[in-house]
């Protein structure tokens, strides 16, 4: 009977090890996020990039989230570098996890997305989200200014609701803030941080806010947050501008466009820059409106609620930036 | 003038736990889970509310989910006189990570949930005021509700037998068993009347107030709502004026800065208040007990 348990014990373990063997092959990759799946919006992006990799490419991938928990930071990130070959980290709350980590696993190769680390072996990835909210301020701008568009007051008001207040986020702000007065520098920006990723109830309330001193359009970059402000221009009735993934879908007729950040794209270009040979350590990859990594969305809501001459615009407005014939500021100077 | 309604708004959510807390507080029993109870009631009012495209069904489940939170909270801390810090961590904890389960076994999404389909608690509208309009108009039934609740707890409170069985449970609860009342029984009935209150609450945030359900969307209110009733230590009148005070130092914050007041100096705001509150609490019990020393 004891042989027989000894017996088992090792086929179990033996059929437990088969598909470690076969993923051994296979490149393996982690995503780590600091948040939590199902944002609709930054995570969910590159979640979907890893899945496409997945499909495509014939990797194994797999998410850690870290739930904006700190004390889940450190053994998430140690369980990613010793178990993959390529640590995608998402989130800037895990800059100072990696730069401890990074350098104590020097045969795992590290992409920080969103912003530059300069550690070691780690590849960061920017995206210039300064020009896609340059777009979403100059979009603002003329929906607040067109007369008799529904849902548009008189006053040359709109507004800006972040989750917190840090680098990337006064990136997109300076952007927007460019954006709008590029259009008609007498309009109003109010600025709004609701203090944390996942409470709408206070958005709603900072949304609602600015919308009765006469904001008509208003930007969220808030995650979860965000939710809150869309759900304000349901009720209060004004144009609500989403982010990172297109939104539209949340709301058909209060959404006007989405600033868009491709992180799913980027992840993927990553993953198969590692395939193919070509993955350079330690470098720094910018996406910006001219590579298709920020944008607008031009998704079917967008296009079907935007006129079609400020659509017009917007494109002439791309095509300045990419020429550099509009500059846009950056919070984070010169890169 | 924005901030009055905003103020009300963020109100209801810590007046519901807050008075329902002080009862519990009133018989020994500092309520410690309101943030998980409101966080599991939001699931289920959406739940209810998306299942069967109604309200109604919404603000019973949410009722629903919130008594048998509360009454795990009641099995554990007046039956078997656990640690109510420990088992009321445990269901904070437990209710963040549940819902966020609940939610993608149910609706198979992460993080959030919305829909149409979702039917949300109806506004009062009492027609033309003039310039009464934005005083009293389109403020969700709930508002309304809170305050009926209101007055209702006062009355309780301090002209009834009940309110003072209450009081008895937590002050000397030998008295009142020996007086033929149980001290259980009316520990239970407060902690119970506070699970409609959080569960309605709960409701209010996820289908009254808002139209979606969000993980950790509580967002440290249910904390709020404790740390009045800490500051009103089971007294009426000074719980309500914390809550109050709370409620405006947050939507003072948000006005504050939609006027272009540093974003990290105006969230301080309602936990300054707390913070004050809760040192002018702690100055004052200590002069209480050097007079009876």
């Amino acid at each position: 009977m004891k042989r027989f348990m000894v017996f088992l014990s090792i086929v179990v373990l033996l059929i437990g090890l088969v598909p470690t063997v076969l993923a051994a092959s296979r490149l393996r990759v982690a995503v780590v996020i600091a948040g939590e799946l199902g944002d609709k919006s930054f995570y969910d992006s590159s979640y979907q990039g890893l899945t496409r990799a997945e499909q495509q490419l014939g990797i194994y991938g797999k998410v850690l989230p870290c739930k904006t928990d700190p004390a889940n930071y450190m053994p998430q990130m140690i369980a990613a570098s010793s178990n993959f070959d390529l640590v995608i980290v998402v989130g800037y709350e895990l800059i100072d996890t990696l730069k401890q980590v990074a350098p104590q696993f020097p045969n795992v190769d590290y992409v920080y997305v969103d912003d530059v680390v300069k550690v070691g072996q780690v590849t960061s990835i920017v995206f210039k989200q300064n020009e896609s909210s340059f777009m979403g301020g100059a979009l603002a701008a003329m929906i607040t200014e067109r007369k008799g568009f529904p849902m548009v007051n008189a006053q040359k008001v709109v507004g800006f609701v972040a989750g917190e207040d840090y680098s990337v986020i006064r990136d997109f702000l300076i952007g927007f803030k460019q954006g709008v007065h590029y259009i008609d520098p007498n309009i109003k920006v109010l600025t709004g941080y609701v203090g944390g990723w996942d409470d709408p109830a206070t958005a709603k309330e900072i949304a609602l806010d600015q919308f009765h001193r006469g904001a008509d359009v208003i930007f969220q970059v808030a995650g979860g947050s965000g939710l809150g402000v869309i759900d304000a221009a349901k009720q209060a009735g004004f144009w609500a501008i989403g982010v990172d993934s297109p939104q539209g879908y949340l709301a058909p007729h209060h959404i006007i466009g989405s600033v868009v950040k491709n992180v799913g794209n980027a992840v993927f270009d990553m993953i198969k820059a590692k395939i193919d040979g070509t993955y350079k350590r330690g470098v720094i990859y910018t996406y910006g409106i001219a590579n298709n990594g920020v944008g607008l969305s031009y998704s079917k809501e967008m296009l079907h609620n935007v006129p079609a001459d400020i659509i017009q615009k917007l494109i002439q407005l791309r095509t300045d930036i990419i020429t550099g014939k509009i500059k846009v500021k950056s919070y984070f100077g010169k890169r | 003038m924005y901030i009055y309604r905003s103020t009300i708004n963020t109100l209801v959510l810590i007046l519901l736990p807050a008075l329902g807390g002080m009862w519990t507080l009133q018989t020994g029993m500092l309520n410690i889970s309101q943030e998980g109870s409101m966080l599991v009631a939001a699931f289920f009012a959406v739940f209810g509310s998306y299942i069967f495209s109604s309200f109604w069904m919404g603000l019973f489940f949410a009722i629903i989910a919130s008594l048998v939170f509360n009454l795990i909270y009641a099995l554990f801390c007046v039956n078997l006189r656990a640690n109510i810090w420990v088992i009321g961590m445990a269901l904070n904890i437990l209710a963040s990570s549940l819902t966020i389960l609940l939610l993608k076994s149910i609706f198979g999404v992460k993080g959030s949930f919305t829909s149409d389909r979702i039917q949300q608690i109806p506004f009062v509208h009492l027609g033309n005021l003039g310039i009464f309009n934005g005083v009293f108009n389109d403020f969700s039934s709930i508002v309304w509700l809170t305050l009926i609740l209101v007055i209702l707890f006062k009355y309780i409170d301090s002209h009834t037998t009940f309110g003072l069985h209450l009081k008895a449970a937590g002050k000397n609860w030998r008295a009142l068993d020996s007086a033929g009342v149980s001290s259980i029984k009316v520990r239970y009935m407060s902690i119970l009347i506070n699970a409609v209150l959080v569960g309605i609450s709960g409701a209010y945030l996820s289908i009254g107030y808002l139209k979606l359900f969000n993980k950790d969307m509580s967002a440290g209110r249910g904390w709020i709502a404790v740390a009045a009733v800490i500051f009103g230590n089971g007294n009426f009148t000074w719980t309500i004026i914390a809550t109050v005070a709370f409620g405006f130092m947050d939507a003072l914050g948000i006005s504050l800065q939609t006027y272009g007041l540093n974003s990290n100096l105006t969230m301080m705001f309602p936990y300054l208040a707390i913070v004050a509150a809760l040192i002018y609490q702690g100055v004052k019990s200590s002069k209480e007990k050097a007079i009876e020393e």
